[in-house]
């Protein structure tokens, strides 16, 4: 591979994706790179996380404590934005994924902060996410809109539009997956630019880089990638009201 | 002339450079966004959530071709498919 247009400098830092082992599978050779294991630590994260909701929720009080009423308003605030975008008709049965999701692409997205190489500055990561929306928004058109239903969506307004219509759909994951690719990917190049061309004076000052890149970028690129996914779910979803 | 990989290497590192500048337009764009948005909030203050909501959905969207200037820049930077 070959990164030598910022290798004139001399540094040793570096942005690509690294393998750590290889192992064999069905005669393939398959490398275990380091965004299997920053996503691994994410997911070890959330579970910690997880069990830690569930100890104090199981003796919650009347007046919440401190943990308490920390998670209480991450989820008020998930419930609130879920519910604002997709309308109280749907959000309850898409608050799960999209919690989920949200949480998941914000702790990773901030996951640079720590150290780590952003799960989701990698192209496998963000098309996994991306298929993952593509598919509920397919399942739960069929299922809301049944067979036929279904397929007389694709031929709306008019039957010509097929081929529209499944490009547009095809474009969905893409363009999910890209948005959040490029923008982390960009972050990521940025900072490692700023380390090794300007190693002598890389001091305290890209700290407030990493607050942008990795935080605010972050945290904007998740709320992106769930309002369009809720976007997405909400449009295929309401066709069945007619 | 000769054509070797040196002198591939180079045009590619142009059309990464005018791939980049595919940024200019969606930079314009989120500009007149953000800009409309801070006039309908100085019209009507009490819309704040929902201009907000609509402002970033409007400028994710063209924030889309920009990126896909900056992929491509990258593909011809590392992954080099043309030498």
């Amino acid at each position: 591979m070959g990164y030598n247009f910022l290798l004139s400098s001399g540094g040793d830092i570096d942005f690509m994706i690294k393998g750590v082992f290889p192992y064999q599978l069905f005669d393939q050779t398959v490398w275990i790179t380091t965004t299997h294991i920053s996503a691994l630590i994410v997911i070890i994260v959330m579970t910690i996380l997880c069990f830690i909701a569930n100890r104090v929720m199981k003796k919650a009080t009347e007046i919440p404590g401190n943990l308490q009423s920390v998670y209480e308003i991450i989820v008020d605030m998930l419930d609130n934005f879920i519910l604002n975008i997709m309308g109280a008709r749907y959000a309850p049965a898409f608050r799960n994924y999209i919690g989920t999701i949200f949480i998941f692409i914000l702790l990773s997205n901030t996951s640079g902060l720590f150290g780590l190489r952003n799960p989701t500055a990698d192209y496998g990561t963000t098309l996994a996410l991306g298929l993952l929306t593509f598919s509920i928004v397919n399942i739960s058109e069929l299922i809301y809109c049944k067979p036929l239903g279904y397929l007389k969506n694709q031929l709306k307004p008019m039957s010509f539009f097929l081929p529209l219509n499944i490009i547009g759909k095809l474009a969905q994951p893409i363009s999910l997956s890209l948005r959040l690719f490029a923008n982390n990917l960009s972050g990521i190049i940025m900072l490692a630019m700023i380390y090794v061309l300007l190693k002598p004076i890389a001091y305290v000052w890209p700290a407030f880089l990493h607050a942008f890149f990795d935080m605010f970028i972050g945290f904007m690129q998740s709320f992106v990638f769930c309002m369009l996914s809720m976007t997405y779910i909400t449009i295929a979803v309401s066709n069945s009201e007619e | 002339m000769e054509f070797n990989e040196y002198f591939v290497l180079g045009c590619s590192a142009l059309g990464a450079a005018l791939a980049v500048f595919t940024a200019f337009g969606p930079s314009l764009g989120q500009g007149q966004a953000a800009g409309m948005a801070a006039q309908a909030v100085s019209r009507n203050p009490g819309a704040v959530g929902d201009i907000r909501t609509t402002m970033l959905l409007g400028q994710a969207f063209s924030e889309t071709g920009g990126l896909y200037g900056l992929v491509v820049a990258i593909l011809l930077l590392i992954v080099k498919p043309l030498t």
